[in-house]
């Protein structure tokens, strides 16, 4: 029988080295929950950025990819996908004893796109995915984050060699103040650090003046 | 392609953010798309649930990874893709739900309550689900038995089989 939970199993081991098994229930202590979204075009690895660095079993709506779909969803370039996003990835990071991270991936394709309103709503920043094959599927996520105010940062998720970054960072038209650095969505300490990199970026913006709107 | 495209081609516009949900007009199944929905007695069997209880206002197949299959005729092409894809998200997550908090079997029966109406949705064929929005004056036990009825019938019909993958040799780039 189909079922929409994360494949792990027991015994593979998840984000802090716990097995997937056991859950690591949140401390009484935390106060400050910090959501963070995570977008970008179909098939560049929202699902699997979430599924690696969350610490508890990701929530995923993977719907298998049916023939309906053979006119809309161009499968072009994104390797042995199956299956798709049909409403949102949420995983979850605690940071220390009083701060945990919401880890929200939106879907990519177009017709869930309206998802991304709610999404977005008291969110502090943005991850944004980007494949360099398809570097165009990715315009949408960025003029729409820029649209909100809300903060992010550029993963470039390496599929195999591919255009430097300053390439990528002109083809994306942005700005030398948007960090953006290259990530293996499937390496839990590479999403890590892209986690991190988003951090830093939102405490720079705080220190500038600048305190990061929320989202309405 | 690793070539990256060139600069200043971002250009969503005001209107494509606010209708980002909507599909571009799409061509009809290709070869590609052996789709079993398209025939004009199931939408007949559609528009005939529709008229056999009080308050039915759409109804819409729909494949599991949101797209419309057939729909009655009222509802029109960019509701049909935005009904499509709310109910392929709503029975996503109670499949999710299912595997966390029931045994697994997947997505039952759906219902959404809201002022000036509901949403019904169920599993089809294989693949697809049927869903249906009512009117505040519908009866949902009376619609929910129509709708299973309706799958009983003709819910192998109702399919929409995984992509296949060897379709992706004849892709150009």
């Amino acid at each position: 029988m189909h079922s929409n939970a994360s494949e792990r199993t027991a015994s593979e081991p998840t984000s802090l080295g716990r097995p997937a098994g056991e859950r690591s229930p949140l401390a009484p202590t935390v106060s400050n929950a910090l959501k963070i979204v995570i977008v970008g075009g179909f098939g560049v690895g929202k699902t699997t950025m979430v599924g690696s660095v969350s610490e508890m079993r990701p929530l995923s709506t993977e719907e298998v990819m049916t023939q309906a779909g053979a006119e809309v969803d161009d499968l072009r370039g994104v390797r042995d996908k199956r299956t798709t996003t049909a409403a949102f990835d949420f995983g979850r990071i605690t940071v220390d004893a009083t701060r945990v991270l919401y880890l929200f991936g939106a879907p990519g394709q177009k017709r869930f796109w309206f998802l991304w309103e709610q999404l977005f709503t008291g969110g502090l920043g943005a991850i944004v995915l980007v494949d360099t094959a398809r570097v165009e599927d990715s315009w949408y996520a960025i003029d729409r984050l820029e649209h909100h105010g809300m903060p992010f940062v550029v993963a470039v998720n390496r599929f195999g060699a591919g255009p430097s970054l300053d390439r990528v960072r002109t083809a994306l038209d942005l700005s030398n103040d948007v960090p953006l650095l290259e990530c293996d969505a499937r390496r839990r300490e590479s999403s890590r650090d892209v986690l991190i990199t988003l951090v830093h970026h939102l405490a720079s913006l705080d220190r500038a003046g600048s305190a990061p709107k929320e989202a309405s | 392609m690793t070539t990256a495209p060139t600069a200043h081609h971002r250009t969503a516009t005001e209107q494509e953010r606010r209708e980002g949900h909507r599909l571009a007009q799409r061509p009809g199944g290709g070869p590609d798309t052996p789709m079993t929905t398209t025939d004009s007695s199931l939408d007949w069997m559609l528009e005939n649930l529709r008229g056999r209880a009080a308050g039915i206002h759409h109804v819409l197949v729909l494949s599991r990874d949101g797209l419309k299959m057939c729909h009655t005729r009222d509802l029109d092409v960019d509701r049909a893709d935005q009904l499509a894809a709310i109910a392929a998200g709503i029975q996503s997550l109670s499949l999710s739900a299912s595997a966390e908090f029931g045994d697994a079997s997947g997505a039952g029966q759906a219902m959404l309550e809201y002022g000036g109406g509901l949403l019904l949705i169920v599993g089809a064929g294989k693949g697809a689900h049927l869903a249906v929005v009512t009117g505040t004056e519908a009866d949902v036990g009376v619609v929910a038995r129509h709708m299973n009825e309706l799958v009983e019938q003709i819910g192998h019909h109702l399919t929409a089989p995984p992509r296949r993958r060897h379709h992706e040799a004849d892709a150009t780039r």
